[in-house]
């Protein structure tokens, strides 16, 4: 028998999947809403616990669903790092969802809202079994779960904007989730496992005989491509603007937040458990990585200072957002490899908290998405002027926020390397430049109101009524991106513990 | 908009008016989709052509690039293969322990003779269920999106759809409804066969459910939706795909605890052979089965109608 913690990540997929089954037998949206609230509470509690437990133990375990015995069935894998990612995950998921409340109420016709909620929580289901697994065709189904939940996400406001969105999002998500299981299905014949340590082992020893050395590199390039696509990295991110800038608050907020960081958590395991970073690095597949991160940091932040729509400006900020976590796995080292990890939590409370205060902002201003109208906003809708303007000043890298200490990892983490400190360095430089450029005069403009007796863009607007669901997301993940500023080591110190016990 | 120009009217202090000027107001036609933004960067190379010539310099770089990236796709792939073990060798890496082991204690272990059964519902009954969710989480968007409701279906479009509905009632195809009146009983009690024989024989809750399925669309073909309403509906099809979806998440939470815990799981595992044998695969099989079949005839129904019936 063994302690009842261990139990707790498999009941909270398994929990979720059969709550969002549930949920479609309910017609009130309100309801289903409240019953999303329970489970994603209730899974950040079962995550609290496994995580503390697991730092007691100091070790990580296997689970072996059904019939006992390693190599025969599907098995999860707990560590620290998968239980913090995971307890983030459901935190940021129920803040997404508190934020942009009211906006889906506005968006989605009520006869769908419970569905939107059935997404929801398979989505929540999915990400966790994405980041637990330890079985590489466990993680293919979820993939598949993840593509739907997604593009029902960005569908659920049904407007055309939103459809082409979709059709765009969908090819490319299923062009690389083709990827993704026929690189699978190789390299299950050349090793003849599916579990990832078994993988990890038939990879090492393929590798030390030289046998079947072109195969393994292209599979897993292929794998990578399919996940990179999946997480927007730079060449492939171009469904990613359209998608998260045209759809309802919440769903930009949980895509951008949760969904392309699942893939991300996934490569991370590909790399750590299942190809191990030595032969990684002597593939020169990090190396990739690195000038890709570094293009995604440029060109992302390039092209959100020419837009002048709100949400389509933070989905390009995603973009060289992501740049920045392909940036630290590229550069190969352990260090690097913690700095992308706190880059995956920072941007997860971050962006979320962007697209809601967007989204609220918006709102004050009869719906307006555009820069232009957006004028004085932050005097309409104050608390989201005030969330708006933490957040942009961390993605730009101001001290005692998240962002700061992502950039200060990854420096300190280049450090390191040859030439990879000269790209990492002027990479990061450059970036934050680009970051401020854009950031910086939205947050102005948000602020400003008549300062020169300019003509007012929207005249008789009244300050909008604050909702206590917005409030209490808008101070979590305010208070999260905070946190993570300030508590630099312990969370550090927690990540590299997760990460040497991968 | 220039970056320097942004730049210079920040630093001065100038009216913010230049920074984010206001938009331009929406034209009724062509209307300006995330599409046409994205292609006008490619545009600013060819500036000076008109909108046609622009077109073909765009179409034509398309089709180049499509062709690159088959090519560059191919040769991998071609790659690939040329290096990789050949089909049917026994000493290839897929022959290893993990098959033979499947394969000798697959009965005893799970209890049913199709050893497909045994794997999928048993030792991998966990990324089973994950396949029967995605079926579910398929219909549930197909409904996000086609379901009728008020925005999109308009009162023109209901009687549009009333009048395709009298008039299927009343040229209903002879040769069609003879035809099916004696297939579809053949149709329902083999797929009814296919699915409570999933453990004794190939076939199983997918393969038995989409013969389900397809024997409903038939009837509905036959009888016209109306005919299938009369006795599947909207409320019957939700509560057979919870049910049978519940059973299963069910059945694994507690086959799941109970194996990993090392506890005996007091599923009787039957005589080999027998129907009521596999411990957890029939009823799963039934489960999937089931759920299975609506999925099938929800898509065509939601596809067809925009509703369930």
């Amino acid at each position: 028998m063994l302690p009842f913690y261990q139990n707790l990540p498999f009941f909270s997929i398994v929990a979720c999947m059969l709550t969002g089954i549930f949920t479609s037998l309910i017609h009130n949206g309100r309801t289903a809403f409240r019953v999303n609230l329970v489970l994603l509470s209730a899974v950040a509690a079962a995550q609290l616990t496994t995580l503390v437990c697991v730092v007691r133990s100091g070790a990580a375990y296997d689970y072996m669903v059904g019939i006992i015995g390693h190599p025969w069935g599907n098995e999860l894998r707990v560590g620290p790092l998968e239980a913090a990612l995971c307890l983030a995950f459901a935190v940021v998921m129920m803040m997404c969802v508190l934020g942009g409340w009211e906006d889906l109420n506005h968006d989605i016709h009520p006869e769908k809202l419970p569905l939107y909620f059935v997404m929801c929580d398979l989505m929540m289901a999915s990400l966790m079994a994405l980041t637990y697994t330890n079985d590489l065709f466990t993680a293919y189904v979820f993939i598949e779960i993840n593509t739907i939940a997604a593009c029902a996400l960005v569908m659920a406001k049904d407007n055309g904007a939103t459809i082409a969105a979709t059709m765009r999002y969908l090819m490319m998500s299923l062009l690389a989730s083709g990827l993704f299981l026929f690189g699978l299905s190789l390299l299950y014949w050349i090793t003849g496992q599916l579990l990832i340590p078994d993988v990890r082992d038939a990879i090492q020893q393929l590798y030390a005989t030289g046998q079947y050395a072109i195969p393994l590199t292209l599979i897993l390039g292929m794998m990578m491509t399919g996940l990179s696509v999946k997480s927007a990295l730079y060449p492939f991110h171009t469904w990613l603007p359209d998608a998260h800038g045209s759809a309802t608050t919440s769903s930009s907020a949980i895509l951008s937040g949760l969904v392309l960081k699942a893939y991300i958590v996934l490569i991370i395991k590909i790399i750590y458990q299942v190809v191990t970073p030595e032969i990684f690095n002597a593939l020169h597949l990090n190396n990739v990585f690195l000038v890709m991160g570094v293009l995604a940091m440029i060109t992302g932040s390039l092209n959100a200072i020419w837009e002048t729509h709100v949400k389509r400006m933070i989905a390009y900020s995603s973009v060289a957002q992501i740049g920045y976590i392909f940036l630290g796995i590229g550069l190969g080292t352990r260090a690097a490899m913690i700095a992308a990890v706190y880059q995956i939590l920072v941007h997860a409370f971050t962006k979320p908290l962007l697209f809601c205060c967007a989204g609220e902002l918006a709102s004050a201003n009869w719906h307006h998405k555009h820069l232009y109208y957006l004028r004085g906003a932050g005097h309409h809708a104050p608390l989201a002027g005030l969330g708006f303007t933490l957040g942009g000043l961390s993605m730009v890298g101001v001290p005692l926020l998240g962002g700061f200490a992502v950039k200060f990892y990854l420096a300190d983490a280049a450090l390191l390397g040859s030439w990879q400190l000269v790209v990492a360095l002027g990479a990061l430089a450059a970036s934050s430049l680009l970051n401020a450029l854009y950031y910086v005069p939205v947050i102005v403009n948000i602020w400003s109101k008549n300062l020169h007796g300019d003509p007012d863009p929207l005249p008789g607007l009244r300050r909008k009524p604050v909702h206590a669901p917005f409030v209490v997301s808008t101070l979590c993940l305010s208070l999260g991106a905070v946190a993570l500023g300030i508590f630099l080591q312990p969370v550090a110190d927690l990540l590299a513990l997760g990460l040497s016990l991968m | 908009m220039s970056l320097w120009k942004r730049l210079s009217a920040w630093a001065d202090g100038e009216e913010r008016e230049q920074w984010y000027s206001r938009p331009k107001p929406r034209r009724e036609k062509p209307r300006r989709t995330g599409e046409h933004r994205q292609h006008e960067g490619v545009f600013e190379l060819v500036k000076g052509l008109n909108k046609e010539q622009k077109t073909r310099v765009f179409n034509t770089l398309y089709y180049i690039s499509c062709v690159v990236v088959c090519v560059v796709m191919m040769s991998v792939l071609t790659l690939i293969m040329v290096n990789l073990p050949p089909f049917g060798d026994p000493a290839n890496p897929t022959n290893n322990e993990l098959s033979r082991y499947y394969i000798e204690h697959g009965l005893e272990d799970a209890g049913a003779i199709n050893l497909v059964g045994n794997m999928i519902l048993s030792y991998r009954v966990f990324d089973t269920f994950g396949e029967s969710s995605v079926l579910f989480l398929a219909t549930t968007s197909v409904m996000m999106l086609m379901l009728r409701d008020s925005r999109n279906t308009g009162r023109d479009l209901l009687r549009d759809f009333r009048r395709e509905n009298t008039a299927e009632l009343e040229a209903l195809d002879h040769l069609l409804r003879s035809c099916s009146r004696l297939l579809v009983p053949m149709v329902f009690t083999f797929g009814v066969y296919v699915i409570f024989n999933g453990h004794l024989s190939p076939g199983g809750g997918f393969a038995g459910g989409s013969i389900l399925g397809g024997g409903l669309i038939l009837y509905a073909q036959e009888f016209g939706t109306t005919g299938v309403s009369r006795y599947f509906t909207n409320h019957l099809y939700h509560i057979i795909k919870v049910t049978a979806l519940a059973i299963y998440g069910v059945l694994l939470l507690y086959y799941g605890f109970m194996g990993v815990n090392g506890l005996a799981n007091h599923i009787w595992l039957g005589i080999p052979g027998t129907i009521l044998s596999s411990g957890i695969i029939m009823p799963i099989n039934v489960a999937v089965g089931f759920e299975v079949a609506c999925t099938i005839y929800a898509f065509y129904s939601l596809f067809h109608k925009g509703e369930i019936k």
